[in-house]
């Protein structure tokens, strides 16, 4: 009886969580003028269900050109990111060198200033730079990541010391010791930070609000937001947007799942 | 082939606090060297220094003639056995032993060769294409000591390397170890805390404590003339007995109050400790071995009355743990010390009796207030 009562909670509070998201998906099928319906009027479930939304929102606007953008400086900060953040954990977790400790010290730090705290000096250097409306400026600044870093470091460090020592008497030398024996021995760790950079990446909104001026370089979180706003107000298809905005993360999170649980595990990192 | 030198070599990472305090060793080409002493005593530290895993506070590593005191590991031509194998999980085992190869940018038909012949020799060969987890502890030994010899290194190192294995297994491959390092004739260092695999194992023994060399010797000579106290009860299973005694002229004398015990010492023995100034407060060493039932005794022995606190019977021998009673107990001072004693014999006392046993001081060592061997 309690093992019943427990699971009918737990169906619960995972519909509540997923009603939203059901809701998106749904209503993306459905006629403009039928989305906001209530759903005790008797019609929610019978509107016909078609796919003129998705051409709607191709008809509209360049979905496919935001779509580009925001998987091409997504996929740039997530590999830039993998190659930069891991050899810096690697630096701090086994190479000792003076004020190693203290420079880890200040990358740590670096993860309490919010990004809104510095997001007006950094466009103002940016501007400075000529960068703005650039696919540069949405990727540079977010290679290196305080918290990627960490998450490397954590990993690394609890890799054991005898393999590395044992390939340095083989004669390998760092470069060699991390390329042909700390990477394929952390798929988790990658798989971790892969995901998580990536899901930061794709929702990013200030930051590409403030420097993009055009559709050239804009991603999708600033497309569908100024799509709202496109009249007329058609919520099917700002549905169906919402829909194939979502559906990358959920190709990405498929894939890295099985590594991503391990590398959480690995790490101890939570939420 | 290579031998080994070490000189004055100190290690510290505080500058305070020595690891490892003023070592001297010369291990000989082809000699099989083992490292023994207590955990934290620096033993694996010193090995470590020699493959150049850690760096040196000061005083200097030679191998081959050749100071290697800042030579990185790859280029001092060792190869090294790690306590828990440190086979790369992610290589097959015939990818791990060739590692070291490739490293040297052998061409891969010699590589595919020297691996092959090497795994023949271990006989690993048919698990040339498992991957590390799918072995067994033994296996796994096997592979690591592989991927050590293929790369015929002039100095082998191995770190504790049959610690991980159970005790069946052990015993067979430290044989196998002995036989390989005679076959080969390679320089071998050999680290363990078990003064056993030590004993056994070792051509000559180095015993280590507090960072400092406290002995090297072969091993029956680090048994029967122990340089100190420490090696005296750390060498042997169970380790020596130590009871404080005096000489005075030729005689043992066992300071009791009223009327102390005192026994003539043989000949032989009175030349070495000639230079003791007269009741000097020495310490006596006894090997397990050198207790008799008094029933067997010798009229010759000397006698001491004691309690049993209990007997293990291993099979061959029986180990009988005793106090010893009034009036050795207060008048040397002992306390509750406990001593045991190995007896060849059927042994037909019960725990808490009080029985006499007989020593043998033939085979008795001395040793000084400061511990040192007299």
């Amino acid at each position: 009886m309690r093992k019943i009562l427990l699971t009918l909670f737990l169906a619960a509070t995972a519909l509540l969580y997923a009603a939203p998201i059901l809701f998106m998906v749904y209503s993306s099928f459905k006629p403009d003028n039928e989305v906001l319906v209530g759903l005790t009027s008797g019609r929610f479930f019978a509107a016909d269900l078609s796919w003129q939304n998705y051409a709607d929102v191709f008809h509209r606007v360049s979905f496919g050109r935001y779509l580009f953008n925001s998987l091409f400086i997504t996929l740039s900060v997530v590999l830039l990111g993998l190659v930069v953040n891991s050899l810096a954990g690697y630096a701090f977790a086994r190479l000792h060198w003076f004020g190693h400790k203290a420079l880890f010290g200040l990358v740590l730090a670096l993860m309490i200033i919010p990004f809104e705290a510095i997001a007006v000096p950094m466009f103002y250097q940016m501007s400075y730079l000529g960068w703005r409306d650039s696919y540069l400026v949405q990727i540079l600044p977010f290679v290196a990541n305080a918290f990627s870093i960490y998450l490397f470091y954590t990993f690394f460090i609890g890799l054991p010391r005898e393999f590395e020592e044992a390939a340095r008497v083989d004669g390998a030398g760092t470069f060699r010791i991390f390329t042909s024996l700390i990477l394929p021995n952390s798929k988790p760790a990658f798989a971790s930070v892969t995901i998580l950079t990536f899901l930061m990446q794709w929702g990013t909104f200030l930051w590409p609000l403030m420097v993009t001026s055009g559709e050239r370089v804009r991603p999708l979180p600033v497309a569908v937001a100024q799509f709202q706003t496109l009249p007329p107000l058609q919520w099917g298809d700002i549905m169906a947007f919402g829909v194939m905005m979502v559906a990358p993360v959920m190709v990405i999170f498929l894939l890295f799942q099985r590594w991503f649980v391990a590398g959480i595990a690995a790490t101890g990192t939570k939420g | 082939m290579a031998d080994v030198t070490i000189k004055e070599l100190v290690k510290s990472y505080d500058k305070k606090h020595l690891i490892l305090d003023h070592i001297n060793l010369e291990i000989k080409d082809g000699e099989l060297m083992v490292f023994v002493g207590p955990s934290g005593c620096g033993k694996s530290t010193l090995l470590r220094t020699i493959a150049g895993l850690e760096s040196i506070t000061d005083g200097e590593i030679s191998i081959s003639n050749r100071r290697v005191n800042n030579l990185p590991p790859q280029q001092r031509n060792i190869a090294m056995v790690f306590q828990n194998y440190a086979l790369y999980p992610h290589m097959s085992v015939r990818d791990n032993m060739s590692f070291p190869l490739r490293m040297q940018k052998m061409p891969a038909q010699e590589i595919t060769q020297q691996v092959e012949t090497v795994a023949e020799q271990l006989d690993i060969t048919r698990l040339l294409d498992k991957k590390p987890k799918q072995l067994s502890g033994g296996q796994r030994q096997r592979v690591a000591m592989g991927r050590a010899l293929v790369r015929q290194p002039e100095v082998f190192l191995m770190d504790e390397p049959l610690s991980n294995l159970d005790a069946k297994l052990r015993v067979q491959i430290r044989s196998e170890i002995a036989t390989i390092q005679r076959q080969l004739g390679v320089t071998t260092v050999y680290v363990t805390h078990d003064q056993v695999e030590a004993m056994t194992l070792g051509q000559r023994v180095a015993v280590l404590k507090d960072g400092i060399l406290q002995q090297v010797a072969p091993p029956d000579e680090l048994y029967s003339r122990p340089a100190n106290v420490f090696v005296a009860q750390f060498i042997g299973s169970p380790g020596m007995n130590i009871i404080p005694c005096r000489i005075s002229g030729d005689e043992l004398v066992l300071p009791l109050e009223k009327e102390p015990v005192c026994w003539p010492l043989p000949e032989e023995m009175r030349a070495g400790l000639e230079h003791l100034s007269r009741d000097e407060d020495i310490w006596l060493g006894l090997r397990p071995e050198a207790f008799r039932l008094s029933a067997q005794g010798q009229e010759s022995s000397l006698s001491l009355p004691c309690q049993v606190l209990d007997a293990e019977f291993l099979g061959y021998d029986t180990l009988l743990r005793f106090q010893l009673t009034a009036p050795f107990k207060t008048a040397l001072n002992i306390g509750e010390q406990t001593f045991t004693a190995r007896i060849f014999q059927q042994l037909n006392c019960a725990v808490g009796e009080n029985i006499t046993l007989n020593v043998d001081v033939r085979t008795a060592c001395f040793f000084d207030q400061s511990g040192t061997a007299v």
